[in-house]
């Protein structure tokens, strides 16, 4: 049996297929389309999906959507009549694409793929609180899922047992603290529903000297329900998300150009403090009333890794599981979970142990693209070729462009589409920044190690969680360790850290693996396969013109190595690529 | 050729002139919309002080939902 799920309208399109209870393949639109957060129907990722599996949509047996849009069109309207005349503007922009699209994801569905089947619709935070608990590797466990905004919920605590999911109570639109980040993201000059990560990386540099300040705004109860001062806010009725009596409060809101300043990273970090008290203190009560031990997270909050590193340190939970597409593309395997499992009440048979979910290329296909576009390239000899010669190259500082296996789920690259670098070096942060990334300067490198090792590296709970595996865990790093991966050690000197299994991706741990037998520290930089303001890249042909358009020294795709200087100059400008 | 050029551009024009006008109705319906559907709703809700968004203080701001596994049918429905 095959249940395809999909979401799309808002942000990050995207496409799960499941056979038989068994996640197959899952992607953002994003990656084929090459448009950041691509929000429209994720054709070319169902396309890949039924493709990886050899079948069409006549094969599908259930299309799982994963919200239902008329209740999130009822909440619009609601805004509206509340706010009449006042979101004039807003309704008049926005009402176009629900008339003509998001109320007609049905009949869009089933023109597009020619599917004639049942299309069920399930609610937005069901489908992430599915797509946590439902591959998650606990028979029971409390669920909680924070977001921006579903249809009407911004925050859900819920129960997973077996194959059941119930959401069980709701904090509602407008109160969220997902859109109370938004409006601080928006606020710092950063774009909303992008950068909320850039204004968690600034955090580390600032006092939380406005947190007083912000909890004015906060109305936080003992029962672990929070609401908020409506008025501080334009995000009910307007295109923009902080009010005037918030700019008031807080001074006048930052360009995007303008330099980020003292004031900029205290407000940062007052806002990650708030976010991760009132988490914590909902965690709390969510465990004092399902007497769980198990805890399954999801909704784009979930992906905040800061807090995430200090839930089992400050909560009575055990165990925790988020998968990485905790946003709302994860949406997509949600409501393709629930569909198999709960809906039509089979077992469940899938824990979700690795984000190699997306398409792949053979070593006929990437030799194939190298000769027909005449790019220069050698070949390895094995697999432990490939892995000396690899660290050789990172050891002499070069920046290493690493294309292997299956593109990753969720919006981290995690060792195929990475970028590869030395930790040691302590310019190599700056060396990554000018060559390829040209990020922010307050934004850290992530450091990959294997998971047996990353206790004598970084104060990590023991055991490792999963998430740590998705690069969803931020722990800090050993002191006597700062000065020696000054790279992936950020200003507080914490570490947003992946762990690799064996069993996840052998050619990655394997080159960890050679990194610590010749420098004793088996760490490397992890960074995303791409420059600024593009999407990660997916094919042989985005990977190569990625390289030959930034400093990327070689690119290790397959078994071959691409050297960009033997390679003639391509026309592409990596300035062109930053556009964010 | 001088024709064909004019037709050409004629035609792009004729064009470009539907567009805006297209639009300029779409948002004189937009506004007849706005101002007699939600506009209404709005003026006789704010005279019984219905509200239609939580934005007041609260006891607590959770909202019980208990929501499981429903009838197949009610994943059907798009509400």
């Amino acid at each position: 049996m095959y249940v395809l799920g999909i979401s799309c309208f808002y942000h990050d399109a995207a496409a799960c297929l499941v056979k038989d209870g068994i996640v197959v393949a899952a992607a953002e639109e994003e990656r084929f389309s090459r448009v950041k957060h691509d929000t429209g129907f994720p054709i070319n990722a169902i396309n890949y999906c039924l493709g990886s599996d050899g079948i069409t949509s006549q094969d599908i047996d259930y299309i799982g959507f994963y919200e239902k849009p008329m209740i999130k069109f009822e909440r619009l309207m609601s805004q509206h009549m509340q706010m009449f005349p006042r979101s004039l503007k807003v309704f008049v922009e926005s009402t176009p694409s629900w008339l003509t699209e998001k109320l007609k994801a049905k009949s869009i569905i089933e023109k597009k793929l020619g599917f004639k089947k049942d299309i069920l619709f399930i609610e937005h935070h069901m489908s992430h609180a599915a797509s946590s608990f439902l591959c998650s590797p606990f028979k029971s466990a409390a669920i909680i899922t924070v977001d921006g905004v579903g249809e009407w919920a911004t925050t859900t605590f819920g129960k997973g047992e077996g194959k059941e999911v119930t959401i069980l109570k709701e904090i509602q639109f407008p109160n969220s603290i997902g859109l109370l980040y938004s409006t601080f993201t928006a606020y710092l000059g950063f774009k909303v529903n992008d950068h909320e990560y850039k204004v968690m990386g600034l955090s580390a540099f600032g006092e939380p000297k406005y947190y007083d300040q912000i909890m004015k705004i906060i109305d936080m109860k003992e029962d672990g329900s929070y609401g908020m001062d409506i008025s501080y806010f334009d995000y009910h009725y307007k295109g923009r998300m902080p009010s005037n009596k918030f700019i008031k409060e807080f001074g006048p809101p930052r360009k995007r150009n303008d330099n980020v300043t003292k004031k900029h990273e205290d407000l940062a970090a007052s806002l990650q403090k708030v976010l991760e008290d009132i988490l914590m203190r909902m965690l709390n009560q969510l465990h004092a009333e399902t007497k769980e031990k198990n805890l399954c997270m999801a909704g784009g909050v979930a992906l905040n890794s800061v807090a995430n590193g200090k839930i089992m340190k400050r909560t009575p939970f055990k165990n925790i599981f988020i998968q990485p597409a905790a946003g709302d593309s994860g949406g997509s395997m949600g409501v393709a979970l629930y569909v198999y499992n709960t809906i039509l009440g089979n077992e469940r048979k899938y824990v979700f142990d690795s984000a190699s979910l997306g398409p792949q290329y053979n070593t006929e296909e990437v030799k194939n693209f190298l000769d027909t576009n005449n790019i220069n390239y050698s070949e390895f000899k094995s697999a432990g070729d490939l892995v000396k010669k690899t660290i050789d190259i990172i050891l002499q500082n070069k920046v290493i462009g690493w294309f292997q296996g299956r593109m990753e789920w969720g919006p981290r690259a995690l060792g195929n589409r990475s970028i590869l670098a030395n930790p040691l070096n302590s310019k190599m942060r700056d060396i990554l920044n000018e060559k390829v990334k040209h990020r922010e300067m307050f934004r850290p490198f992530a450091p990959v190690v294997p998971v047996e090792s990353a206790n004598n590296f970084f104060e990590c709970d023991d055991p490792v969680p999963s998430p740590t595996d998705y690069m969803l865990m931020v722990y800090p790093v050993k002191k006597k360790y700062h000065k020696i991966i000054p790279s992936v050690t950020h200003v507080d000197g914490t570490g947003r850290v992946q762990t690799i299994r064996k069993s996840q991706n052998l050619l990655y741990y394997m080159l960890l693996k050679e990194m610590g037998k010749r420098t004793k520290i088996p760490i490397l930089i992890n960074t995303s396969f791409n420059v600024r303001g593009e999407p990660i890249v997916c094919t042989p042909q985005d990977a190569y013109r990625c390289m030959m358009g930034t400093g990327i020294d070689y690119l290790v795709m397959n078994k071959f190595l691409i050297k960009r200087e033997a390679n003639e100059k391509d026309m592409w400008d990596s300035e062109k690529y930053v556009n964010d | 050729m001088a024709i064909k050029d004019f037709g050409r551009g004629f035609k792009n024009g004729f064009q470009e002139f539907s567009k805006g006008v297209g639009h300029t109705i779409s948002i004189f319906m937009l506004l007849l919309a706005y101002v007699i559907g939600i506009g209404i709703v709005a003026v006789i809700s704010k005279t019984f002080r219905k509200n239609f968004l939580q934005m007041k203080k609260q006891e607590s701001y959770w909202v019980q939902r208990n929501l499981g596994k429903q009838e197949l049918e009610e994943y059907k429905r798009a509400f």
